[in-house]
């Protein structure tokens, strides 16, 4: 995108990120669960420090004296769990919502959350732990664990899904805001980010985000000198004598910042007027939870590891469904998104010099129809051929023709009636023709012989032994080990997925998806016309 | 120079300066000093964990050759040369070279089945329900693809050491062993492209001198011109390529895609006067880069000026084009 690299190289040169929107694209809940923490170098089931809840000014601490005995470790995460526990006790109330089912004829009374949890955290490696910490207390025995675990792994699955705000990360919130001048990978880095928005008085971006280097790394990987000079006296200490003062006080100081930061990209971002279909977005998050607390309720949350076929289909086809759909939104909310279009040419901005409301052609029905044309002139030449379908709101229009200043377009839907012909712009009107109409439709209808296999054609290497997961790092084995997380995934063991000779792929799946029956995807048990009309 | 440093040759593809300091053979510890850089380093903890995880692995390491590469072996062996023949071997501190570069693996550990010999690493990052953290595996991926290389230009018949290797990583959140084949045949590949270009680097002089240190040996680096880009970060040399970048306001420290769209307009102040129409292209790349930040301009213009004229809270801006209202809807 040109409009990015422009944006870039203005931040560059002003020493200053400059805004990428104008409205807030993800929904801010008005009471967020935040949640920064370290674990132990490498381990990330288990956790040095977590720092949580939705209180500013009182954040609550947990530390874990000795991280690799189990005992403290569920101890404290038992904390935690409670903690989450009460936080999403709050978002049980329901409202009567209207639905239509079936055909899309028939009406049913259907009850959705009336606000849904919002997990927010500094980073997308903190993001990705949060999912790992679900994924590891589902497989304890514990049911206050088990539970959060599962909850952990709702919030986890949303992470991937475009549009979703169930789990946010700082970063994210303010790269989707704003655009820096340095690296694309130097703005996972919270600090930094924080430093080229809102550079302290005096200083210019580049010295504050070197001297926001400095500080201490907002997690879950700690700094490796933090380790040795501050943590293993303080984990020693907590260990030997009982007294774990100094561990929380050392925890406190260094999860501080990303604490603080994460809450000032909040701030940021609020100061940003909502854009219009936001609230929509935050309704398919309010009706996935909804479905999620039935699923608990009932008992019948389950997650697996590898999506099998025909739920991997459903899964990819909201992935580009809700792609499609955040893309035409933010545009359409937002003049700055939109400039992104207009600087590739896809999206056409002028003013209207010329009307033709009579003008008809004769359908292929033999029927004379009313078809206006329009004329508008333009900044610079509009390079896609005749025949690109553009849209100003709900009305359609087909390009005929284009100059170097012109361009001459049919009206194709939207006012082709006498009646609403007062819906098209008015000569010497002001418009920008976007690519992007009333919303798309994707019917995701499977045919009735799926074309690939229904079953994985590749051999099945030989069951892994599942009776040494219990060996773990622990220092005391005063509990039991009870681990066994045999991935019940279709493909049998994880082995049988890694062909020999092959790199092991990145995920191509969010680690936990919820299987096809439990739908994590609102959308996909819904008749059409029913939760997916709002996409 | 162990095979982690070498491997970091193919995250920067392309950079002078990276080759010369590589081909140079600068001690990194010195470097980091002179450049003041921030200390890096290993936490203890990952250390402790990641020989916990190496000595449960190497006990079990038998049953997973046997399984993976299907070789019946007893408990490795230790061995002070390439081996011949099937079984199971440890090569504590080899001294192998690659070209004309040092490697110095601490250890090498391969599975013979009497024809081919398959190096075997053990890694502690977890292997979560069958996946792997795929930047992790890609970064063992080039280490491996080092000692290939360096086994082969040891062996008598380089075709007898195989790019198949197995990687062995603990499963899920515990410490049991699991393996997995790893092909690097791609990754030496790309290898040997970038030690054919580190032998046509032309180090300067002073670079060849010993004990370089301090001042001497930056203003020795900055004599090579470096390419600053997305990989940077990894790189020993990246605090000071970064001042260098900032201090000349070059395109690429905005990254990749940046450097790539303004192509031969290197400095980020031309390219913005090329987009404001205030500097005068030259030749037709130039003018194809000034017409696309044209309408970038323009359409960033209409955009801020359509914002601030609704909410009034976005300003400073460069940018020229008009600012047309906001019409769609």
């Amino acid at each position: 995108m040109s409009l990015d690299v422009y944006q870039r190289l203005l931040a560059l040169s002003q020493a200053r990120a400059v805004p990428a929107a104008s409205r807030a694209h993800r929904h801010l809940s008005p009471r967020p669960w935040l949640l920064t923490g370290y674990h132990l170098a490498g381990e990330p089931s288990a956790p040095v420090a977590i720092r949580y809840g939705s209180f500013r000014d009182s954040p609550k601490l947990l530390t874990v004296a000795e991280p690799r005995d189990r005992a403290l470790r569920f101890a404290a995460l038992g904390g935690l769990a409670r903690d989450l526990a009460t936080y999403l006790s709050r978002y049980t109330v329901t409202e009567p919502v209207v639905r239509a089912t079936g055909s899309g004829r028939e009406l049913e009374v259907d009850h959705c959350c009336v606000d849904a949890p919002q997990l927010v955290v500094p980073n997308e490696a903190t993001a990705h732990w949060v999912g790992l910490l679900g994924q590891y207390l589902r497989t304890l025995d514990d049911p206050v664990l088990a539970a959060a675990g599962a909850h952990l792994g709702w919030i986890a699955s949303r992470r991937h899904l475009p549009g979703s705000s169930v789990l946010l990360t700082a970063t994210d919130l303010l790269t989707a805001h704003w655009r820096t001048g340095q690296l694309p990978t130097e703005d996972g880095h919270l600090g930094r980010l924080l430093a080229w928005i809102e550079p302290p008085a005096g200083t210019d971006a580049w010295q504050a985000a070197r001297d926001a280097e400095a500080m201490p790394p907002a997690g879950p990987a700690s700094d490796p000198s933090w380790d040795q000079v501050v943590l293993r006296p303080a984990l020693e200490r907590a260990k030997q004598q009982g007294d774990v003062r100094r561990l929380k006080l050392a925890a406190a100081e260094v999860l501080d910042g990303a604490w603080r930061d994460t809450w000032a990209a909040i701030d940021l971002v609020r100061m940003l007027p909502p854009g219009e279909h936001v609230a929509k977005r935050w309704e398919s998050d309010r009706w996935s939870w909804t479905r999620h607390r039935e699923r608990v309720l009932a008992g019948t949350v389950s997650f697996s590891a590898r999506l099998s076929d025909v739920p991997a289909y459903r899964y990819l086809h909201e992935l580009e469904t809700r792609t499609a759909a955040l893309e035409r939104q933010m545009a359409l909310d937002d003049p700055l998104v939109m400039a992104r279009y207009l600087a590739t040419g896809e999206a056409v901005a002028g003013v209207v010099i010329k009307r033709d409301p009579e003008h008809t052609v004769v359908n292929a029905g033999g029927r004379s129809v009313l078809r206006p044309l329009l004329w508008v002139r333009t900044a610079a030449a509009f390079d896609r051929p005749a025949g690109t379908d553009l849209w100003w709101g709900k009305v359609g229009m087909t390009v005929r023709a284009s100059t170097d200043d012109t361009v001459e377009l049919m009206v194709t839907s939207g006012a082709v009636t006498r009646p609403k012909l007062g819906l098209l712009p008015d000569t010497d009107a002001e418009v920008v023709l976007a690519p992007f109409g009333p919303l798309q439709y994707f019917p995701d209808n499977l045919p009735d012989e799926l074309p690939w296999p229904t079953r994985s054609s590749r051999p099945k290497a030989p069951p892994e032994p599942e009776q040494d997961d219990d060996l773990d790092t622990d220092l005391h084995t005063a509990v039991p080990a009870a681990v066994a997380t045999a991935a019940p995934g279709p493909g049998g063991t994880p082995q049988a997925d890694l062909t020999p000779g092959r790199v092991p792929e990145p995920r191509a799946v969010p680690s936990s998806t919820v299987t096809s029956d439990g739908s994590a995807a609102s959308n996909s048990t819904a008749a059409p016309g029913g939760s997916r009309g709002s996409w | 120079m162990d095979p982690r440093r070498i491997a970091g040759l193919l995250d920067a593809p392309g950079c002078r300066r990276r080759q010369a300091l590589d081909a140079a053979q600068v001690d990194l510890g010195l470097l980091a000093e002179a450049i003041g850089a921030p200390p890096g380093g290993q936490s203890p903890y990952a250390r402790e964990r990641d020989g916990t995880f190496t000595h449960l692995a190497t006990a079990r390491l038998p049953e997973l050759v046997g399984r993976h590469l299907g070789i019946d072996c007893e408990a490795a062996v230790e061995t002070s040369e390439l081996p011949v023949g099937a079984g199971l071997w440890v090569w504590r501190e080899p001294k192998l070279r690659l070209r004309e570069l040092p490697v110095t693996p601490e250890q090498v550990v391969l599975a013979g089945d009497g024809t081919l010999l398959f190096p075997v690493v053990i890694r502690s990052y977890a292997c979560l329900d069958g996946h792997a953290d795929p930047a992790k595996v890609a970064g063992t991926a080039r280490e491996l693809a080092v000692v290939v290389a360096a086994l082969r230009q040891a062996a008598p018949v380089p075709e007898r050491i195989s790019s198949r290797c197995l990687l062995v990583l603990p499963r899920n959140f515990g410490l049991a062993p699991v393996g997995t084949l790893l092909d690097v045949a791609p990754q030496v590949r790309r290898l040997g492209w970038s030690l054919a270009q580190l032998d046509a680097v032309d180090l300067p002089a002073r670079l060849r001198t010993p004990q370089l240190a301090g001042p001497s040996l930056v203003s020795a680096l900055a004599e090579v011109e470096a390419r600053f880009g997305d990989g940077c970060p990894s790189c020993p040399m990246y605090t000071h390529c970064r001042q260098d970048a900032e201090r000349t306001g070059t395109v690429a420290r905005a990254g990749g895609a940046a450097a790539n769209l303004c192509g031969p307009v290197g400095v980020a102040a031309h390219a913005l006067a090329l987009a404001h129409g205030e500097r005068t292209p030259s030749g037709e790349a130039e003018q194809a880069i000034a017409d696309e930040l044209a309408r970038a301009a323009a359409a960033y213009g209409w955009a801020v000026g359509s914002t601030s004229a609704s909410t009034g809270s976005v300003g400073s801006t460069g940018s020229t084009g008009s600012a047309a209202g906001r019409s769609a809807r």
